[in-house]
Parts: C-alpha cells; sequence; structure tokens
C-alpha cells in the first residue's frame, strides 16, 4: 500500500513537473517570438502611416490608417518586373545547375569510367581553393566580356554550388541498387534515357532539397546581382536596395517596399514550410 | 539488343558495368568539369598570377611587378591611400569581433529555441518553428532594411529608447555599438537555420537516457547539461562550421546596414569596397584577397579541430 502512494507521488510530482517546464518553454517561445516579430511589427505599422506621422513618431499606434504607401511604392518600385526578371533568372539557374549536376553525378555515383573516384576526389579538394570576387571579376569582364550583362548573372549562379550539389547527389544515386540500371540497359534503355526516367524519379527528395536550396539562395542573393547584372536588370533584391537609397529617410514608404519584397518568399513559405526547412538543413547536415 | 545481352552473358565481373561505354559517362561530366574548372581553378590561378602584375583595366598598360605588391603587404603600405597596413589588421579585429558577436548569442539562441520547439507546446509548436525559421528565407536586403528601420536615428523605435534612458548615441552611426547593432541583425535572420539543425539532432536523442535520469531524480538542468548537450555535439559542429564560414566572409551585410562606416569594416567588406570602387589595383587586390584566404582556412581550421576534441570527449 505503502509503495502504491509512494509510487502515485512520485507521477504526481513528475507530471507537475513536467507542467513546469511546459508553461516554462511557452513563455520562453513568446518572448523568442516577441524578438522575432517586433522588427515585423513596428513595419507593418509603419507602412500604414502616412509620412507626416511617421516624422512625428513612427511606433505610435494612434495615427490614421491609409494603404497609400502601398499605391505609391507599387508604381515606383517596379514590383511585377522585378518579380518577374527574379523568377525567370532563378528558375534558369536553377534548372541548368541541376542538369549539369545530375549529369555528372550518375557516371560519378556508378563508376562508370576509370578515374572516377579520382575526380570525386579532386572535385573535393577543389572546394577548399579560393574563391574569390576579385578573379571572377576578372574573368567576366576582360576574359568572357559578359560583366554588367545578364549573363554574367546566369554565369555566376549556375557554376556555384556545383561541387557541393553533386556530393549530394552522388550519396544519394550511390543507395540506389546497380541492378536497375543494368536490368534497363538489358532492355535497351538509352544511358540518358536511363538517367532522367529511372533513376531521377528515385532521387526525388534529394533533388527538390538541391532544387530548394539553390532557388532560396538565389532569390534572396544581393551581391551577385549587384556586381555582376549590370543597371539594366533589376532583382527584387537590387531593385530595394536602389529604392531604399532614394527613399531613406521617408521610413513610411520604406516600410511598404519592404513588405512588398518579402510577400512573395512569405507566401511560399507559408504553403511549403516543410519543404523548404527540411530542404536548407538537410543539405547542411548532409555535408 | 543482341550485343548487349551477349556481353552480359560473359559473365566476367567487371569495376565498370560492359554495358555501358565510358564515353559516353565522360562525356556527362564534361559539363560539370567546364563549371568546377571555371569556378575553382581559374579562378584560384587567376588571383595568385594577378598578385604579380598591376592589372588596372587594360592589358596593354599592365607590367609585370614580380613581388612589388607582396613586399608592400609585408612592410605595411599596401593599399595606398585608400588603407594601409592598419586598415587591413583593423577589419582582422572588427572581422573576429563580429564573428563572436554574431556566433556565441546565435547558437545559444538556437540551441534555447530548438529545445523549446520540441516540447509539445499545447499544440502550436508547430507554428513556433515556422514564426522562428521565417526570418531566414527573408534575403539580406530585406532584413537590413527592416533593421536600418528599427536602428534609424529619425525617431525610430530603438532611438526614441535609448533617448529615454539617456543614453545619447547615433546607433548605427556611433563606433562602439554598431558593429554591434549589425550582429543583432545577423542573429535574428540566421538562427532559425541553427534552430532547425538542432532541432534534428535532438528529435535524435534516445527518449530512454531521460527516462532513466528521471528514475534517477534528475532534475531539468541536470539532464540537459549532462544529456542532451553531449549529445548534439556533431549538430554544433555543423552550426558553427556553417557560422562561421559565413561570419568570416560577411560583405553584404556590412554594405548594406553601414557600407562600413563606423568601425564596421569587415575583412570580406574591405575587398569588396576597395574591388568594386576601383580604389585598389587588380594586383593588390589580390594579393589582399589571398592573405584573406589564408586567414579564413586557419581560422576554420582551428575552430574544426576543437570541435574534433570535444567529439571524441563526449563520443568516446
Amino acid at each position: 500500500m505503502d509503495e502504491q502512494i509512494v509510487r502515485k507521488k512520485r507521477s504526481k510530482s513528475l507530471a507537475s513537473a513536467q507542467e513546469k517546464v511546459e508553461r516554462g518553454s511557452l513563455a520562453g517561445a513568446i518572448v523568442i517570438g516577441l524578438y522575432v516579430l517586433f522588427p515585423m511589427l513596428v513595419l507593418i505599422n509603419l507602412s500604414l502611416m502616412s509620412y507626416s506621422d511617421a516624422l512625428k513618431n513612427p511606433v505610435s499606434i494612434f495615427h490614421d490608417f491609409t494603404f497609400l504607401n502601398y499605391v505609391e511604392v507599387w508604381d515606383k518600385l517596379d514590383v511585377i518586373k522585378n518579380t518577374l526578371i527574379t523568377l525567370a533568372f532563378t528558375l534558369i539557374a536553377c534548372v541548368l545547375n541541376l542538369i549539369v549536376v545530375v549529369l555528372a553525378a550518375y557516371p560519378l555515383a556508378r563508376a562508370h569510367f576509370r578515374g572516377s573516384q579520382l575526380y570525386v576526389k579532386i572535385m573535393m579538394v577543389t572546394m577548399l581553393l579560393p574563391t574569390t570576387m576579385i578573379a571572377t571579376i576578372f574573368i567576366t569582364k576582360y576574359v568572357f566580356h559578359i560583366y554588367s550583362t545578364p549573363m554574367a548573372l546566369i554565369y555566376i549562379w549556375v557554376t556555384g554550388g556545383v561541387q557541393f550539389n553533386i556530393f549530394l547527389a552522388i550519396s544519394s544515386i550511390v543507395s540506389l541498387p546497380k541492378d536497375l540500371d543494368e536490368a534497363a540497359y538489358m532492355d535497351g534503355c538509352g544511358y540518358f534515357r536511363c538517367i532522367f526516367t529511372i533513376v531521377v524519379p528515385l532521387v526525388k527528395p534529394v533533388i527538390a532539397t538541391i532544387f530548394i536550396f539553390k532557388a532560396v539562395s538565389c532569390w534572396n542573393d544581393f551581391m551577385s546581382p549587384y556586381i555582376y547584372a549590370g543597371s539594366k536588370i533589376k532583382t527584387l533584391s537590387t531593385g530595394l536596395f536602389f529604392y531604399k537609397g532614394q527613399y531613406a529617410d521617408k521610413l513610411n514608404l520604406l516600410s511598404t517596399a519592404v513588405i512588398i519584397v518579402a510577400a512573395p518568399m512569405v507566401v511560399v513559405y507559408c504553403f511549403f514550410q516543410k519543404w523548404i526547412i527540411a530542404g536548407l538543413t538537410s543539405g547542411a547536415v548532409k555535408g | 539488343m543482341e550485343k548487349t545481352r551477349k556481353l552480359a552473358m560473359i559473365g566476367k565481373k567487371l569495376k565498370t558495368s560492359p554495358l555501358v561505354k565510358p564515353q559516353i559517362a565522360m562525356l556527362c561530366v564534361l559539363p560539370a568539369t567546364v563549371a568546377i574548372v571555371l569556378v575553382s581553378i581559374v579562378p584560384a590561378c587567376v588571383v595568385f598570377g594577378l598578385t604579380f602584375t598591376n592589372f588596372e583595366g587594360s592589358f596593354a598598360a599592365t607590367d609585370f611587378v614580380k613581388f612589388e605588391n607582396w613586399i608592400s603587404l609585408f612592410n605595411g603600405t599596401i593599399g595606398g591611400s585608400s588603407g594601409g597596413a592598419e586598415a587591413l589588421l583593423d577589419a582582422t579585429w572588427v572581422t573576429l569581433k563580429y564573428s563572436l558577436l554574431v556566433i556565441i548569442p546565435m547558437q545559444v539562441l538556437a540551441l534555447l529555441s530548438a529545445v523549446i520547439v520540441n516540447k509539445k507546446l499545447y499544440h502550436m509548436s508547430g507554428f513556433f518553428r515556422a514564426l522562428f525559421f521565417l526570418p531566414n528565407i527573408l534575403g539580406v536586403t530585406v532584413v537590413t532594411t527592416v533593421w536600418n528601420i528599427i536602428f534609424s536615428t529619425n525617431n525610430g523605435p530603438i532611438y526614441q529608447f535609448t533617448q529615454w534612458i539617456g543614453f545619447n548615441t547615433a546607433l548605427l552611426g556611433d563606433e562602439r555599438i554598431s558593429i554591434v547593432l549589425v550582429s543583432i541583425a545577423t542573429v535574428w535572420a540566421g538562427f532559425g537555420f541553427s534552430m532547425a539543425i538542432y532541432l534534428s539532432g535532438l528529435q535524435g536523442v534516445n527518449k530512454d537516457y531521460y527516462e532513466a535520469a528521471d528514475v534517477d531524480g534528475a532534475s531539468t538542468l541536470q539532464k540537459f547539461f549532462r544529456i542532451t548537450l553531449p549529445l548534439i555535439v556533431p549538430s554544433m559542429t555543423i552550426c558553427l562550421w556553417v557560422s562561421l564560414n559565413s561570419t568570416l566572409h560577411v560583405s553584404d551585410y556590412i554594405y548594406l546596414m553601414t557600407n562600413g562606416a563606423a568601425h564596421t569594416t569587415t575583412l570580406g567588406f574591405f575587398i569588396f569596397d576597395r574591388v568594386v570602387n576601383n580604389k585598389l589595383n587588380y594586383g593588390q587586390s589580390s594579393v589582399i584577397s589571398l592573405v584573406f584566404f589564408v586567414f579564413v582556412t586557419v581560422v576554420m581550421g582551428g575552430a574544426n579541430s576543437l570541435m574534433k576534441r570535444l567529439e571524441a570527449k563526449y563520443n568516446g
């Protein structure tokens, strides 16, 4: 009898200790959540203010609410054009990068030619070499003469991260049974057909990871379009930067611009949040 | 088809499949090879070669100045009027300061968030996980503009607060705290990523350990420091590696938030600024780039061996 009472008491104290931990965790989550949300809330508030209200006190909640900022920024910022440009460049770069990576990863994973293992080792070593901006500027400017043109941006984005993505793809393809390809070849399947109709569907998770990682990093990239793409091509990032240069003191307009520029990515994130988080982090974990 | 069947029936176990011609395999690897050569091997050679010249824009007007650029590095005159060796050393110091200011709070916050989000949180853990990761996908321009507004001296929220407590400061223009403010923005944007890595590390920890600890009457803190922490050292290594790599190389956050003013010029920004604004010729910039590369390699190597020792200690 005594033992039962002791056991009940212990489990009760454990349960209440757990309750305390849960409540403490919720409190902690709210505190961190406020740190994350505070800038966003201030910005949303600012974007609904008129300029005079923003001058007086950008933080107060007691002001006339207006949507005029959104109208004005939409016109000045060329939102649709910049979004389409960014989308086009990102998609082209990601697809080309993926094709180059998958085409190379398959023969390397299957050791289809002599020296493929040596190739992989050399590839890993090249990842350690200095990747300097100055050399890339030099090459695109004075060797290929594509500096300050859209081609330079595509060049940078397609060739970036190739080694790491190949490494990811190889570690995924290697786990597929070799008999599968052999059976396909015996039935007369061509090499390219085998890659794209048999291997790729079986490694869809890693393909999605590579694509998501590359797409998010290209979409959010500022330095590459700023340095290499020239002034005629404005991605969302560089467009926002130039807008900031013009309207640095008009905080209400600036906040509206930030919200408009961030909106597409936030919307996509809301729908694909699980895939995005998994894609961005599984790449790092495997590497 | 006949031919391939005959080949397969020879029954010899070759290292490579007899059904595949090596030539077509090598053709497939060709585009990637071109990309790797163009992105890793050629730039390394170019940067090394440029250090021996004073290239400024035209091949005709360039001379081979041999070791002049290297000598100017070692006797401190590199960079001439746009910043000599003191500017370089200062930038190195700022880079290290920034890395510490970002990494330590970011890892603590990320680990704390991961532990919190790992609990059930009254069915809201998914919401909080999504919320904490959100700043990570916003991109540099959005994040820096957001925090430029928050830190604005036009009556911005933080400015009002510092005026209210009597601490007179120009925030991002104040040499003493500018780099701290930039690191706050960086932590805000980056901690979600580390949190996600710690989360997957935490979920790999066997729950039996905690039950055994409960039976022995361990407190929550004891459970955390004696069980959780040692078991997620691999995740810490990954997070440290990723954060260190990006903070040592940082140039976009600095450029977009302060343009290097008020003592926030890191090495990455230093090089970016000198190259893109044509303040140095290609030869001198290349020398600085190579020195930067050596610096990063040394720091990352040190951090790597530190983490390896930690891992050995807790996995042995």
